[in-house]
């Protein structure tokens, strides 16, 4: 238990911190595959409830890698799920979005309780020391002593940053978003495209949510996404749908959040703690309508259904 | 490789259906290499329904296409590429936030995994140099001109390695002067090695040189497909004419006059008769200095009984004009004055209907009743005998069909949803019709009507505003043309004065030399009758 | 991320083009259709389209129209219901012990079966139809308010601020001004989205969530660290003092829960119901359809967009008082309950029309308290969200599949 004044204190906010971006950064990862796509997939908060809810299914099965596995796919199918819907058979995007939201996070609670009445017994991730580096103050902590799934982020925000700029696939993906009428007189399947888009990024938003549950936490509760996904979503406008953007921007939410979680435990901080709990949702909003003018989102998001048809 | 002249890409006896319409019927066209084939009709006549079949988007019901006298399954647009058909859309097919290095990688048949952006900008360079046609392959295309853009269209097919080039439309958007330089070029490309550099000049001043290598580009063939005739005499080998579908005509290079080519292209339907415009009255709208978005300090009057037509190539102002003159955008500097009525008695007629004039997904009675909300009932409710008559006049005027009020705007053909609007806004008995691209997108009998409906309008005594791309379509219906340049007006001319020449340099800039009509001018309004 | 009005929010509406006036809430012109009429005597008039058109005949194209609307409407319902109860079975049969069709039943009459249950289920259906409608207003006018659970969390605590400042006053004006505070409070709380919509183009799904998230916190904080705490030292949750009594709405159906806020929905139909056949909800409906259009009829879209974007919130914080003053009777964190997010659905389901959306409303009641019911069987109530997901989609995919259909 430490104060503010404490190193201690906010060496475990930066640790934590970082432990927390990585579902929120891995979901805004994959929603903005789908989205730079042209697709608008507002089921993410389902979609991680989903995953959250593969991981413990299966890491109870055989441990966390298993977990990040069974999450990841189950993500993929929600993607698939919408696609469909929203895709091809042009069912408003925004509708489908709650749907998959509400039916997501009621299917993995319903799942969870009925499947699991003992909770499930595994080891999430630990830390990992590197000798000598973890000492440092504050960085040591921070970088040199995290379970190493926390790499996942900047490993796959850097894949799809790569993937998008450098592979013919992501130009096509990005040309689905930006132009589709002119990626269809190219010769791009605009719904094949949007489809694996979505399915991507639905598998990422999966892994999020297992990386939470079965790479971190090591349980499952009902609030257990808490509204990370709509965070992801906001996230992915201050990060101007450009991935490099997107670590920053979920260290700093994941930080707050890890504020709150620390003063909570902390004495004597001298602050209303359950204000805190706000705080990453106010910040968020506040950075979401500073930025949301000056970034540039692609031309073709949100207009599924109002688009002609080929 | 196809020897000299022989037929690169073939049609026999194409037909394409849409429900009931037959849209092409037993089209029998080809292409050899080293030609420029003009492909012409009105619109509607079918040209677009070719050319997606050309392109690989749109399978014939019946008949073939054959490529090097194989017949092939044009089943994509990826399919067509592979043959080594190159085309040229009209609109969509770049990506306005790529570069034109990435634009010629989407899409691109054999692209391989990994996306080489360098060596597409450097492919572009070189095609650029052996065809005079340079761009930047690094900015995005968004904010490259009109021109340019189309160049990186061009370019991109033949990177692609395409044998026959299809444009559709290629100068619709293009100022005379682009237009005449892209046909240059499209000589030049067609003539290849076999004929050497032609004899048309190979591009204006400033332009780049004409092919430095032509042994490196093998003569192509080219389809152009147009509705304009001044292109066909300007640049075709050969030529065929469209009419509802079938082929009315098919002629080589000079052994044909005008009139029958015209006479080809329009049947027996009557042509409309220019108007003739009786004297104009009071004024219905001024601008003073009016300054907004591109448009530059213009002064304009425009008289109750006329009809005034705006020509200029697109992207000159005309958008900013028309939300001036038609009170929906106020002016950054400078007055504008709609002496009577107000903007409330203003008919608008818009150049997307779709996007900016109807709600499709609302009945046809809201659309029809949409801009009179405030003259319907009140908290109450709706006054049902006057939505009722509101909602009679505007599908009866240019007969709306099928004339079902309760159903979905939805459910009109494109063409009735443009009826519906233009009837709406004309039954207002308005003060000031503001009317942009009045008949695009229109089969020619809709397009007549409406026409036929402006005049009347004029002739009811409102101040009518035309502006359009087509020219012909301007001076059959203008009593007076003024001509847009970078956001001025650089002529103002009576009918007997706007002839095409005149128009179409005005249209590039060239102010009348005489000097007795100055530009900016409420002087020369005043002046003619 | 705007996400505009012209591609999303009345989207269930956009894609039923099978559905004319007969069952879209809107007045169709004069019943005798003079436009029709008159336009059938001129069949070879030379504009006309192709004379052997049958659609040419109005009288045929508005049978046949109400005739197809009839069964839209009976194939949007029924589908998607089927879907939700054949999803509930096959859940209930694939990841529980109990049976699946007697717990199916048990879900039906501890919900329906008897006074008691109808009681409770109309009780929780009250704030739910509450926002459901004024989210109606909202989705016409192509605004996707989801924020209602902060406003109406945010409407309780107005209203009782209102009970604070009027003191003894008689019990009707004590409900009548906290009503007005809390429609103001749940307004103010979305004050914010709106500018932010209007002025910045600020997805107003995004912002409303997100202060929806913020909004838990605060009031965690108000009900915990401030005067509005529970004053009973035993008491360490968040939550707020007990209602006197006497403040508390009565039953309507002695011996039920159920208060006299179902009153209030039924005002709200029916205004509701009323407003969109005058000129003024025409008006908002072009502003959802397609602002421009609205613009050039005189309309300024983005001041009747925020004005329903502010009434749709008032409503919901109205929802709030009749919550604190008809069923928990004190402030609570728990006070919403979700009722917020699922307002939103019943309007989308409803299609943005006041009666059907109230209706289900009623349908969302029952999986809530049937799905509390089954609990006790093993089956965990969060499968009634499920269901409530497989709904939406369901209504949702059936208006997809008709307009298809319409289109090809």
């Amino acid at each position: 238990m430490s104060g503010l004044a404490e190193l201690g204190f906010w060496e475990d906010v930066l640790a934590t911190g970082l432990r927390l971006a990585v579902p929120l950064g891995l979901a805004a990862a994959g929603e903005l595959v789908s989205e730079r796509a042209g697709v608008l997939n507002l089921g993410l908060e389902g979609t991680m409830a989903v995953g959250a809810f593969g991981g413990i299914a299966g890491a109870a099965a055989a441990g966390p890698g298993l977990g990040l596995v069974v999450g990841a796919a189950c993500g993929a199918l929600a993607g698939l799920l919408f696609a469909v819907l929203a895709v091809h058979l042009r069912i408003n995007e925004i509708v489908v979005g709650f749907g998959l939201t509400i039916g997501g996070t009621g299917l993995a609670s319903f799942l969870f309780r009925s499947r699991f009445p003992e909770a499930p017994d595994f080891t999430p991730y630990r830390g990992v020391r590197l000798p000598g580096l973890a000492e440092v103050p504050l960085l040591g902590p921070f970088l040199f002593a995290q379970p190493l799934v926390v790499w996942l982020l900047p490993v796959v925000a850097a894949a799809v940053a790569l993937f998008l700029r450098r592979t013919s696939a992501g130009l096509a993906l990005r040309a689905v978003g930006d132009g589709p009428a002119a990626a269809r007189a190219r010769g791009v399947r605009v719904g094949l495209v949007r489809t694996a888009a979505t399915v991507g990024g639905g598998a990422l938003a999966g892994l999020g949510g297992a990386v939470l549950t079965a790479g971190l936490v090591g349980e499952f509760s009902d609030e257990v996404v808490g509204g990370r996904g709509w965070l992801a979503l906001a996230l992915v406008i201050v990060a101007g749908w450009r991935p490099a953007l997107l670590v920053p921007t979920a260290l700093l939410v994941g930080s707050l959040q890890a504020f709150y979680l620390r003063a909570q435990s902390a004495t004597e901080i001298g602050l209303p703690v359950s204000l805190l709990q706000a705080l990453p949702f106010v910040v968020t909003l506040a950075v979401l309508s500073v930025r949301s003018s000056s970034v540039r989102a692609p031309a073709a998001l949100g207009r599924l259904t109002a688009e002609e048809e080929a | 490789m196809t020897p000299p002249g022989a037929p690169l890409l073939e049609l026999a006896g194409v037909d394409k259906a849409f429900g009931p319409v037959q849209a092409v019927e037993g089209v029998d066209l080809d292409v050899r290499a080293g030609e420029i084939h003009a492909l012409i009709g009105e619109n509607g006549a079918g040209k677009s329904t070719l050319v997606k079949m050309i392109a690989g988007l749109l399978r014939p019901d019946r008949g073939e296409i054959r490529v090097d006298g194989r017949a092939v399954e044009l089943t994509s647009r990826r399919r067509s590429a592979e043959a080594g058909i190159g085309v040229v859309h009209q609109h969509f097919s770049l990506v306005p936030s790529f570069t034109a290095a990435e634009n010629l990688m989407l899409g691109r048949p054999g692209a391989g995994r990994r996306l080489r952006l360098r060596a597409a900008a450097e492919e572009l360079r070189a095609w650029g140099e052996r065809t005079g046609l340079a761009v930047d392959p690094d900015v995005p295309v968004g904010r490259l001109s009109v021109g340019e853009r189309q160049r990186v269209e061009v370019l991109t097919a033949l990177a692609w390695g395409a044998r026959v080039l299809l444009l559709d439309e290629p100068t619709a958007t293009l100022s005379p002067d682009e237009a005449d330089r892209l046909l240059a070029v499209l000589r030049t490309l067609a003539d290849g090695p076999a004929r050497g550099p032609a004899g048309e000049p190979a591009g204006g001043p400033g332009e780049g040189p004409p092919p430095t290598s032509p042994a490196e580009t093998p003569p192509l063939g080219v389809l152009l497909v147009t509705h304009k005739l001044r292109e066909v005499e300007l640049a075709a080998d050969r030529v065929t004419v469209l009419r509802a579908g079938r082929v009315t005509g098919r002629h080589a290079r000079g052994d044909v006059a005008r009139q029958r080519l015209v006479a080809e292209m329009v049947g027996e339907a009557p042509a409309p008769t220019p108007r003739t415009g009786g004297p104009a009255g009071e004024v219905r709208v001024a601008l003073r200095d009016a300054a907004a978005g591109r448009l530059r300090r213009v002064s304009l009057d425009v008289r109750a009984g006329e009809v005034l037509g705006v020509a200029g190539v697109a992207g000159n102002g005309q958008t900013d004009l028309v939300g001036l003159l038609a009170g929906r955008t106020a002016p950054e500097s400078g007055e504008v004055a709609h002496p009577v009525g107000g903007p409330g008695s203003v008919a608008y007629i818009p150049e997307d209907r779709a996007r900016d004039a109807l709600a499709a997904e609302l009945p046809v009675w809201v659309n029809a009743v949409a801009t009179r909300t405030h003259e319907i009932g009140s908290w109450r409710g709706l006054d049902r005998d006057r939505v009722a008559a509101i909602t009679r006049r505007a599908i009866e005027l240019l007969g709306v069909r099928p004339a079902a009020p309760d159903a979905t705007a939805a459910h009109l053909s494109g063409g009735n949803q443009q009826r519906l609007v233009i009837g709406r806004e004309l039954q207002l008995d308005p003060g000031l019709v503001v009317a942009a691209e009045p008949t695009r997108g229109l089969d020619p009998a809709s397009a007549r009507d409406v026409v036929d409906a402006l005049g009347r309008a004029a002739a009811g005594g409102a101040a009518v505003v035309v502006v359009s791309s087509d020219l012909d379509e301007l001076l059959l219906i203008a009593d007076r043309l003024v001509v847009l340049f970078e956001g001025r007006i650089v002529a103002d001319l009576p009918r007997a004065a706007a002839t095409r020449d005149a128009v179409a340099a005005a249209m590039v800039g060239h102010r009348d030399d005489d000097g007795d009509r100055t530009p900016d001018l409420p002087a020369a309004v005043g002046a003619a009758p | 991320m705007t996400v505009e009005a012209t591609s999303t929010p009345r989207g269930p509406e956009a894609v039923t083009p099978a559905a004319p006036e007969a069952d879209d809430g809107r007045p169709g012109p004069a019943p005798e259709s003079p436009p029709a009429g008159h336009a059938a005597g001129r069949p070879d008039d030379p504009h006309t389209g192709p004379p052997t058109d049958p659609a040419a005949n109005p009288s045929v194209v508005r049978a046949a129209a109400h005739a197809r609307a009839a069964l839209a409407t009976a194939v949007t319902v029924a589908v998607p219901l089927a879907a939700a109860v054949g999803v509930f079975l096959l859940l209930v049969a694939a990841a529980t012990d109990a049976e699946p069709v007697p717990t199916f039943q048990e879900l039906l009459s501890s919900s329906l079966g008897d006074a008691d249950a109808v009681g409770e289920t109309l009780t929780r259906a009250v704030p739910l139809a509450l926002i459901g409608v004024g989210t109606c207003v909202a989705l016409r006018a192509g605004v996707f308010n989801v924020g209602g659970e902060a406003q109406m969390a945010m409407g309780s605590v107005a209203a009782y601020l209102a009970v604070e400042a009027l003191g003894g006053a008689p019990a009707p004006l004590v409900w009548l001004g906290g009503a007005v505070a809390a429609a103001a409070g749940g307004a103010l709380w979305a004050a914010g989205p709106a500018v932010l919509l209007v002025r910045r183009g600020v997805s107003e799904i995004l912002t409303t969530l997100l202060v929806n998230l913020a909004t838990v916190g605060i009031l965690t904080w108000l009900l915990q660290d401030t005067f509005l705490q529970d004053p009973d030292p035993a008491v360490i949750t968040a939550q707020g003092a007990r209602l006197d009594p006497r403040l508390e709405l009565p039953a309507l159906i002695e011996g039920t829960r159920v208060h006299a806020g179902v009153l209030a929905v039924v005002v709200a139909v029916a205004v509701t119901w009323w407003w969109t056949r005058t000129p003024s909800g025409l008006r908002v409906d072009l502003v959802g359809a397609n602002p421009r259009l609205a613009a050039h009829g005189g309309v300024r879209p983005q001041a009747l967009r925020i004005r329903a974007f502010l009434v749709a919130a008032a409503v919901a914080g109205l929802a709030g008082a009749v919550q604190l003053f008809g069923v928990s009777h004190r402030l609570t964190t728990g006070l919403t309950a979700g009722v917020g997010y699922s307002g939103v659905l019943v309007a989308v389901l409803g299609r943005s029309r006041p009666l059907p959306t109230a209706l289900f409303a009623l349908v969302f009641a029952v999986t809530v308290t049937g799905a509390e019911a089954i609990e006790l069987d093993g089956v965990p109530r969060a499968l009634g969200y499920v269901l409530q997901g497989v709904l939406v989609v369901g209504v949702a995919g059936v208006q997809g599949a008709l307009a298809w259909r319409g289109r090809r």
